[in-house]
């Protein structure tokens, strides 16, 4: 019986299913894209026809995960632990019930407003991070949720102090256009949500691809790096918290929209919003694209869910249970675990891939490479494979 | 990254163009709550109408979960043992209660999803949930539905407004009634007027209980030196001894007083009369664990309470520890008995509406919230719960003084039933 070397296995062909190598642009992946968007669409379609209370849970999923996307840019893509979101989440949401109560907006109008707000204390708060780091970053955004509640409470005469801001339906009317009634408001908080929700996350993912993205994910992995390659680390810090203050502000005014009461002392504003931003951050894969989707999901429904197994204080219990075993076993995030299982199967690549640009030539392994890869190039023939380059769609959750 | 500003900018303007396009139709309601309290507003007119027959659901938005899913629940306990003995005398007119529990963790944003699902999925007749920041959540869908939130186990201002909210309810007496209950005993107790101090919690209540004092203060002897927030409860009570106040108004929520009597006790300082609000009461959770220091603190209560000696042998309280105990629950919990006098106020409302011209339907029940006299048979002599549309919206406006006996561990009454009004 031969033994074989640890060099002699690693150059040996692998026997395992390939993963298909889909390059960018290619027909392959247009018709993927199609398929994406048409399933966007019909997801879209299949909320409308939610019974109220569903389509409400779906639209507090969405408003959470907005908010979600703006902690991870600051804190899954650029490494800056903030527990001050609750914060920025408050800014937009009474940003947007001030303006409809006391100077007669009309709500969506409030929402660019919430944003531009969002994005001037974002960048205020990130302006400490130029010169602190790491632990002592995050106690100051600590100093900003605990203020935030206070601050609320002192300026009663805008904010209504402890009593909080009431906005009723009669406020908050879908627009004329829509053809909604008052009494379909759900509906028309549902789609502004889905749709909201569909282009923030198309934003970011663009913003995380251009060069501002790239520096955003220096300054987290090696900060001394990126710095030596000419990057304006101070200027991505602070842009990255303005963006991610802008985002969640948005997704403030969204919820003040949709829950239509503020107050200050109802766990909306408070570290424990934070906290909640922070457990869907995580749960559903930091630095990931649908992480935070997948983390709201879990954080709105799963409650639900083990208050169905038993009552009581117990069923807090069982959550917490519940997210510890999810930690546990999945520590980069449903979407981080789904992205390495996808990649076994499935890898896109960017059109000036290598794999992408060769002739098709059948390889020693029926179709794959000495990596095993099969690749899928602009005509959509399966390429020979070169080199295995860095997947171009990666979300870095693999930390 | 210029794509994504110019993104960003996009979709501003978008929204911005998209919101010109919108109105803002606001405004608020006016008129009598009669005029209010009329099917045309709702979503679904005919069934506001339309008589229960087979089963009246009452469905409740409470934290069944979270850090204080025990006190509510005994709350539920209570209620729920009151519902099944009206479920056990025949029903109302023959109809079966059934409760319906939703868990809102004691946030507003799961209270405001709860209400949809009781309304939409559980088909609820009838609504109610504790806590301010819950019915805030609450108030404006079961409003356009036209479901009654009876009793709601809070104290929010501006839901003792039939014209607005001419489907809400609260069993808890106002802020304003309470407070006014205080400076009538204070100058009871002082008739050539007096100095005191207030600590008050820095949230919705506590601000409540600090403006209705101001107010019914006015015009009286009542010099009202300081009023200072319970942040730190060892420094509010030594700035607030600083005063030399002879009387301390305690304006906070359940652990407040328990803190507040703690600090001064610390603080060795001894006021002539030191109040708490009624909902403090609990013996277990509030006064015991003060010790000495809530030796003498007076309270304003409303309920014969087993724990009061004097109704220990009283019927109605016999039975209501019958009941409870049945349900297996503590019938010396304030929290039990609290849930059983929202539900005991909310059956008589049922009752009255099975037994009027619109009948056991929502307008019905909404109606007869709205126009009771009800002399509980729980309540102290001379107190009971009376509202009469927009002219008296405020429930109880009556409470009888009692203080608590540090050795005995029992409230012992110390006047007679002191009136609002």
């Amino acid at each position: 019986m031969s033994t074989v070397t640890d060099r002699e296995r690693a150059t040996e062909p692998r026997t395992e299913r390939s993963p298909v190598l889909l390059a960018e642009g290619s027909r392959a992946y247009r018709i993927v894209v199609l398929v994406i968007i048409a399933g966007i669409i019909g997801l879209a379609l299949i909320g409308t026809t939610l019974s109220v209370y569903r389509m409400s849970q779906v639209t507090a999923v969405l408003i959470t995960a907005i908010a979600v996307i703006g902690l991870n840019l600051a804190t899954g893509y650029t490494g800056l632990l903030s527990i001050g979101h609750s914060a920025l989440f408050g800014v937009g949401a009474y940003a947007t019930g001030i303006l409809i109560l006391d100077y007669a907006y009309s709500p969506i109008l409030t929402l660019p407003i919430a944003t531009a707000l969002g994005f001037a204390v974002g960048l205020i708060v990130g302006v400490p991070a130029l010169r602190i780091r790491g632990l002592y970053f995050s106690l100051v955004t600590l100093a900003l949720g605990i203020a935030f509640p206070e601050i609320i409470r002192r300026f009663d005469d805008f904010t209504g102090g402890a009593a909080g801001l009431l906005i009723r339906s009669q406020f908050l009317t879908p627009p004329s256009w829509t053809g909604l009634t008052r009494f379909e408001r759900g509906l028309w908080l549902y789609g502004l949500s889905f749709v909201s929700f569909v282009v923030v996350m198309l934003l970011v993912r663009n913003l995380m691809r251009s060069r501002t993205g790239i520096a955003m994910r220096g300054v987290r992995d090696h900060e001394v790096a990126i710095r030596s390659n000419g990057v304006d680390v101070a200027r991505t810090k602070v842009l990255t918290f303005g963006l991610s203050g802008a985002i969640t502000g948005y997704a403030g005014g969204l919820f003040a929209m949709n829950v239509g009461a503020l107050s200050p002392d109802g766990g909306s504003f408070t570290l424990v919003k934070s906290i909640e931003l922070i457990t869907a951050m995580f749960i559903g894969g930091a630095g990931t694209l649908l992480g935070p989707l997948i983390g709201s999901t879990v954080t709105v429904f799963l409650p639900e869910l083990t208050s169905t197994w038993t009552t009581g204080p117990i069923s807090g219990v069982l959550f917490g249970v519940t997210l510890i075993v999810l930690v546990f076993f999945m520590p980069e995030g449903i979407a981080g675990r789904l992205q390495i299982i996808a990649r076994r199967f499935v890898r896109v690549v960017p059109p000036d891939h290598p794999a992408a640009r060769r002739p098709t030539t059948s390889t020693q392994n029926s179709g794959g490479n000495a990596t095993g890869q099969k690749s899928v190039a602009a005509g959509g023939a399966e390429q020979p494979p070169g080199p295995n380059s860095d997947d171009a769609s990666s979300e870095g959750s693999s930390r | 990254m210029r794509t994504s500003k110019y993104g960003v900018v996009a979709v501003a303007i978008t929204l911005a163009l998209a919101g010109a396009c919108g109105t803002n139709t606001g405004g608020t309601t006016s008129g009598s709550a009669e005029d209010a309290l009329s099917s045309e507003n709702c979503a679904d007119p005919a069934a506001v109408t339309e008589e229960i027959t087979d089963e009246l659901v009452v469905g409740i938005s409470a934290a069944l979960s979270g850090p204080a899913a025990q006190a509510i629940g005994q709350v539920l306990q209570g209620a729920e043992a009151r519902f099944e003995l009206a479920n056990q005398n025949g029903g109302i007119d023959g109809v079966e209660i059934s409760v319906i529990k939703r868990d809102d963790g004691f946030t507003p944003e799961r209270a405001k999803t709860n209400v949809q699902a009781l309304i939409d999925q559980d088909q609820a007749d009838v609504l109610s949930t504790l806590g301010g920041g819950q019915v805030d959540a609450m108030s404006d869908y079961q409003n356009e539905q036209c479901v009654p939130l009876l009793n709601a186990i809070s104290s929010v201002p501006k839901y003792y407004d039939p014209v607005q909210f001419p489907w809400t309810t609260q069993d808890l007496p106002a802020a304003s009634i309470e407070e006014a209950a205080i400076a009538r005993l204070i100058e009871e107790r002082y008739p050539d007027g007096v100095e005191v101090a207030m600590a008050s919690n820095p949230n919705e209540s506590g601000q409540a209980y600090s403006e209705a004092f101001e107010a019914a203060i006015e015009g009286t002897d009542i010099k009202l030196v300081k009023n200072e927030p319970i942040v730190d409860p060892a420094t509010t009570a030594s700035t607030l001894e600083a005063t030399g106040a002879k009387v301390l108004n305690i304006g906070g929520i359940g652990t407040d007083c328990l803190s507040m009597m703690n600090a001064i006790g610390r603080a060795g300082w001894k006021p002539e009369l030191v109040i708490v609000p009624s909902n403090c009461t609990d013996a277990k959770l509030v006064f015991e664990p003060a010790g000495e220091a809530a030796d003498g603190v007076e309270i304003l209560r409303w309920f014969k309470e087993p724990i009061l000696e004097e109704y220990e042998d009283d019927e109605a309280v016999l039975e209501y520890v019958d009941a409870v105990t049945a349900a297996g629950a503590d019938p010396k919990s304030s929290y039990v008995l609290s849930g059983w006098a929202m539900a005991d106020i909310t059956v008589n409302a049922l009752e009255e509406a099975a037994a009027s011209d619109d009948g056991l339907s929502r307008i019905g029940i909404m109606k007869a919230a709205q126009s009771q006299d009800y002399q509980a048979p729980l309540f102290i002599d001379g107190v009971s719960f009376s509202v009469d549309g927009e002219s008296d919206p405020f429930g109880i406006e009556s409470f009888r003084p009692y203080a608590w006996n540090a050795e005995t561990k029992k409230f012992d009454p110390v006047g007679e039933v002191i009136s609002a009004d």
